[in-house]
This record gives C-alpha cells, sequence and structure tokens, in this order.
C-alpha cells in the first residue's frame, strides 16, 4: 500500500477515535452482522443452500459472494448485504 | 477437466496456450446472463497434473468466466472433446485457500455452538472477520454524527457533513464511507479529490450506492 494519509478539513476540530482494529470493541452480537467468513465450502451443497443453512443456525442475514457450479470456497457475507 | 480421446501432452499445452488472453465465450444455454457472445481475460492457465485422460488445470480468470465452457471449448479445438469434472474457487480478489481464518462449516458451526452454550466468543470472532478488512484498499471518507442518519437514508454526502478523507480520494472512484470509530457504514462514488473536498466550504463530496448499517434518528 502506498502511503496515505488523513486529511482533515481545516476548521473541523473532530478528530478520529482511531483504533487501527475497530471491531475488537464491537459486541459479538453486532460484530456478526457487519462481518464475512470465508468458507471452504464442500463438494455438494450449493452456495445457496449453505447461506441458508448458516442463516437459519445464526438467526441472521446471510448471503454469499458468488457461486460457481460445483464450488469452491466462497466468502459469506453476513449481514445487510 | 476430462478428454473424450487420448491427446499428446505437447499438443495440449500448445492448446491451453491459445486460451490464455482474451478470450470469446458464449454463456451456456442454462445461465443467468443473456446468451450473447462477451469477452473475458483469462490470465493464465497452469497444467497441475495429468493422469490419462484427465487434466488438472489452474485457471485465473476475469470475474464472469465460464470455465465448464472454457473447458468444452478447449476440446473443440483439440477436436477430441472435453468437459469439466470438477470446479473449486482457489482465491477471490486477495483472498487465497492459505486464508488464515478460512473455516469448514463444521468449524464455523462448532465456533457458533460454543459461543451459544459457553459464552465463549474467541472462536467465533477468529472466523467472522469484520467487512472493514476485505474493503481496506478503497479511499475513506469520514462523515459526522450527525449526518449519519440522513447518509445512510440516501443523501449525498456534502462537505459540510465531513471530517476528513484520506489522502488517495478521486472523483468517480469507489469510496467507503466511515463514522468516527473507523466502522464503515456505506459506499459510494466520490465526486471530488481529497484537496478539493478537505478545502471546499460546499458541494457533493459523494454518492451512495449501497448502505452498510443504517442509522435510526436520535431520540429527541
Amino acid at each position: 500500500m502506498s502511503q496515505r494519509q488523513i486529511l482533515y478539513k481545516k476548521d473541523s476540530k473532530i478528530r478520529l477515535k482511531l483504533s487501527p482494529f475497530p471491531f475488537v470493541n464491537r459486541k459479538i452480537e453486532e460484530h456478526m452482522n457487519y462481518s464475512f467468513a470465508l468458507l471452504d465450502k464442500p463438494r455438494g451443497p450449493t452456495s445457496h443452500e449453505v447461506a441458508a443453512w448458516i442463516k437459519k443456525e445464526f438467526n441472521i442475514p446471510v448471503t454469499h459472494s458468488g457461486t460457481l457450479e460445483i464450488d469452491g470456497e466462497i466468502p459469506l457475507f453476513q449481514g445487510y448485504y | 477437466m476430462q478428454l473424450h480421446e487420448e491427446v499428446s501432452e505437447e499438443r495440449l499445452k500448445e492448446t491451453i496456450k491459445l486460451f490464455v488472453g482474451k478470450i470469446y465465450q458464449k454463456p451456456p444455454l442454462r445461465s443467468a446472463v443473456k446468451k450473447a457472445p462477451r469477452i473475458r481475460k483469462i490470465y493464465s492457465i497452469d497444467i497441475l497434473d495429468i493422469k490419462g485422460r484427465n487434466v488438472l488445470m489452474e485457471v485465473r480468470c476475469e470475474a464472469g468466466t465460464y470455465v465448464r465452457k472454457l473447458c468444452f471449448d478447449i476440446g473443440e479445438v483439440l477436436g477430441s472433446g472435453a468437459h469439466m469434472t470438477e470446479l473449486r474457487r482457489t482465491a477471490i480478489a486477495f483472498l487465497k485457500e492459505d486464508y488464515e481464518y478460512l473455516a469448514t462449516l463444521h468449524e464455523l458451526f462448532g465456533a457458533y455452538r460454543y459461543w451459544k452454550k459457553y459464552g465463549d466468543e474467541r472462536y467465533l470472532r477468529f472466523y467472522l472477520r469484520p467487512i472493514e478488512e476485505l474493503l481496506f484498499f478503497l479511499p475513506k471518507v469520514f462523515i459526522k454524527e450527525t449526518a449519519l442518519f440522513s447518509v445512510t437514508h440516501g443523501s449525498f454526502v456534502a462537505v459540510p457533513a465531513i471530517v476528513g478523507v484520506t489522502s488517495d480520494l478521486k472523483p468517480k472512484q469507489l469510496v467507503g464511507v466511515y463514522n468516527l470509530n473507523n466502522e464503515i457504514i456505506a459506499l459510494g462514488r466520490a465526486e471530488m479529490d481529497a484537496k478539493t473536498a478537505i478545502e471546499s466550504e460546499k458541494g457533493i463530496v459523494l454518492k451512495i450506492d449501497k448502505v452498510l448499517r443504517v442509522y435510526e434518528r436520535e431520540e429527541q
């Protein structure tokens, strides 16, 4: 990554509450809604089926990022995508 | 890929070379997209193993490439015919199979149930990665807390609403909109570069494409 900086507006006194890992402070229930998992999908069930199983177990909205015909790994996006 | 006739390794390699680069593909009959030929880029094809008529290949290709069709087309050019027998996605964007947090279904379910049963969330946090981790390469625009409601309900992000931007912000680019805790709340298209955004008095910095986190109006 090239070195990028955060530029603040001149008149603004507000500064970021910068923690490099914002997610460690999130409660797990909240975190689950804004996270993804990289899943090693077995051969057989479709991506849709796997997403539906996780949705049922975790009781949160789940979607996946892409289907192949017979799939390998797919990132699953949990939460409001 | 399974060939329908014996083909010499040399000829196979020569033929596969023809498929690297930009190729025309006609989506198969049963497909989700319009069935007109389109161009897809194949970055590389490496033969990993050959056993009889079975060929194991690693294909690096553009999104939307039909690999089953690719195998079929290779078979057509060879004259022998061929079809795809198995397919596995080994990488997507910068995520690879050796990704530390790659989980099986059992591991993911196990981690969830362990938390439910014993209240230990460590394993669940290990596999569930924050969405910010996927989008680290996007320029960022940080907005004030008072603007969170309107921005997540469809309003453009204007100069008075922002606190700061990262220096790599450029017009027309996809950018992430962040709150002051460095959490992503939306994705949008930039209308300004970084310098203009922090020096202007007014104007639109970006237009929202997708809201990822909805904020409700604060109680009065």
